[in-house]
């Protein structure tokens, strides 16, 4: 219990800081506090990682970094929240209520109970979880947990397959609450902070949805997610995808909140540092986060400063980390002739990775086939901007994969499954926002009302 | 409040909502015993939980050394080559593991042998003086006392 502590420690102070920057638009308080309780967890994961890696850099020893860097997130989460507590205004614009959501409910609840069982599962015949987990993120965690040796993480030396030029937030976070502990390569806080993750990406998701078009479109699309195969490999397994869909959804999320709120300037500034852990999580992080700068750039205008304000400080570690301790790769170059086949290979293979994200019936594509059809797409089709980014992501996966100097074959099989589940919370997302809001009331009631 | 028409009521968003939450039951009552299944065959698949204690020693008489040289008795590039280094490194964290055979800065040497071998034999070969076997197919080496 006491090695899973520091997870729950930064946890909390996350979640004084999202209460803090994010003013409830109308949404109904079960909402509110699910968004809140994983942004909290994703920011407060997040940040305190960064700043653990950061004291290290400048010196200071593992354990009092660690224990440094969630004193100041609780201790400025703390003060920030009590100074601002009184400012929390409530701009009446909740969500249509549906009777029918419970049917939502219900199916999430049992959904949960199999999800949290299978997690289990695999955490106890995997503590260490899968390759991803061992040979990159912990690995590289015990470096920075050990006293003097946080270099060794980025070490040229490293074997190539373990990736020392991978940005370094979720190892951080790991090496953060072993460093805490003392209890360094110690299971618990890698699969407690990977499971966390999982269960705060589908949360986002339902929240999210639920906040801006109600309870049930909310139920719908964290449903369709539950559907995808990969997502229940991956859940438990402590692969640094999971977190970082949860930083690029939560972030996309606040975004989308915030224009709905004339560019609120608390959830611009959540978005900014919400994409720029992303940016530290993973390289294809960096890929959103530049994305939807610049998206949120051309929406919001002058508006944007905040967001990109907000996204600087852990962007400039990610810059600085790439231009002075990253280790050189040779995983891209320039490949002559064959384009069109390789290009056909990848698309081909991301095919039968959607194919393969269920068992049909029960399949993701099933289920957003039927909300499309259903529900119907809203008239006019907004908002599309969400989708930039998402576009720009997934266009991105593609140009990895033709630029790739790996056995392309090997690379798409060991890869593309992953990529799919990093895009998909977020694909979701933005189609059910396009999607219309179920009310409650008859057709011919609803007709009337157009009418009117 | 949604404009009407972004709105939808009547049967379509229950039979939308009932669609999604029974394949979503149905999704995880199947991934539920498949997951199993596959965690129950594979499993922990490099052994990795079994591979900290294999090195423990290794790492304990090596104390003090930020570098130690590791070789393997697999084909040199393989997958399982790899695969065995990279278990051997999450292992031996925070030591760096050198798996480059002709570097002579590195004091002591890993090797990892997947079965009983001539253990002193094959250190001779790489000019390193073997210190001990310390079981599981884990040999510790010292550089170049041999020639």
């Amino acid at each position: 219990m006491i090695a899973v502590l520091p997870v729950f420690a930064a946890w909390g102070a996350g979640w004084l800081w999202v209460l803090a920057l994010r003013r409830p638009c109308g949404e109904p308080a079960a909402a509110r506090w699910a968004m809140d309780l994983a942004l909290g967890f994703a920011l407060g994961v997040g940040a305190s990682a960064t700043l653990f890696f950061v004291l290290l850099a400048a010196g200071l020893g593992p354990a009092p970094a660690a224990i440094v860097s969630d004193m100041l997130a609780l201790g400025g989460g703390l003060v920030f929240w009590w100074r601002r507590r009184n400012r929390l205004v409530e701009p009446a614009d909740p969500p249509p209520a549906f009777k029918w959501a419970w049917l939502g409910w219900i199916g999430l609840a049992v959904s949960a109970a199999f999800l949290a069982g299978s997690m289990a599962q695999t955490q106890s015949t995997m503590p260490q979880g899968d390759w991803d987990a061992w040979a990159i993120w912990n690995m590289r965690a015990k470096f920075l947990a050990s006293d003097g040796a946080w270099r060794g993480a980025v070490s040229p030396e490293l074997s190539q397959r373990t990736h020392p030029e991978y940005p370094l937030l979720w190892s951080s976070a790991t090496a953060k609450a072993w460093s805490w502990t003392g209890e360094t390569g110690h299971p618990a806080a890698p699969a407690a902070a990977g499971a966390l993750a999982s269960l705060a990406l589908i949360t986002m998701l339902l929240a999210g949805i639920w906040t801006l078009r109600g309870a049930a479109s909310g139920a719908m699309a964290a449903l369709a997610l539950i559907t995808a195969v990969p997502f229940w490999q991956y859940a438990a397994l402590q692969y640094a995808d999971i977190p970082l869909s949860m930083f690029m959804v939560g972030a996309l999320c606040l975004a989308v909140l915030a224009e709905r709120q004339e560019w609120a300037p608390g959830l611009m500034a959540l978005s900014g540092v919400l994409a720029s852990l992303a940016a530290w999580t993973k390289d294809e992080g960096l890929v959103f986060c530049s994305a939807l700068g610049i998206t949120v750039l051309v929406m919001a205008r002058k508006r944007a400063l905040i967001w990109a304000m907000a996204a600087a400080p852990v962007a400039l570690v990610v810059v600085v980390f790439k231009l002075t301790l990253a280790p050189g790769s040779a995983v891209w170059g320039a490949h002559r002739g064959d384009f069109g086949g390789r290009l056909g290979l990848i698309l081909l293979t991301f095919w039968d990775e959607i194919i393969g994200l269920g068992h049909f019936p029960a399949h993701p594509l099933v289920v957003v086939a039927a909300c499309v059809i259903l529900l119907g797409v809203r008239r006019p089709l907004r908002p599309v901007w969400p989708l930039i980014p998402v576009a720009f992501l997934g266009a991105s996966y593609i140009g990895a994969y033709l630029a790739t100097t790996a056995d392309l074959k090997w690379h798409l099989q060991s890869s593309a499954g992953r990529l799919l589940l990093q895009i998909s919370p977020l694909v979701l997302f933005c189609l059910f926002l396009l999607l219309r809001t179920p009310v409650n009331g008859t057709p011919a009631a609803q007709q009337a009302r157009k009418k009117r | 409040m949604p404009e009407p028409q972004n709105t939808v009521a009547g049967a379509r968003p229950i039979a939308a909502l009932a669609i999604a939450s029974v394949l979503a039951m149905g999704a995880s009552i199947e991934y539920f015993g498949l997951i199993e299944k596959l965690t129950g065959q594979a499993g922990d698949a490099y052994r990795i939980g079994a591979q900290v204690g294999r090195f423990a020693q290794a790492a304990e008489r090596t104390r003090g050394e930020t570098k130690v040289g590791y070789f393997n008795d697999r084909e040199k590039g393989s997958r399982g080559d790899q695969a065995a280094l990279a278990a051997a490194q999450f292992a031996m964290a925070p030591k760096l593991l050198v798996a480059d055979e002709n570097r002579r800065d590195v004091k002591y040497w890993v090797g990892d042998f997947t079965a009983p071998r001539e253990f002193a034999r094959i250190g001779e070969v790489k000019n390193l003086e073997l210190i001990g076997d310390l079981g599981g197919g884990v040999v510790l080496y010292r550089q170049g006392a041999v020639k």
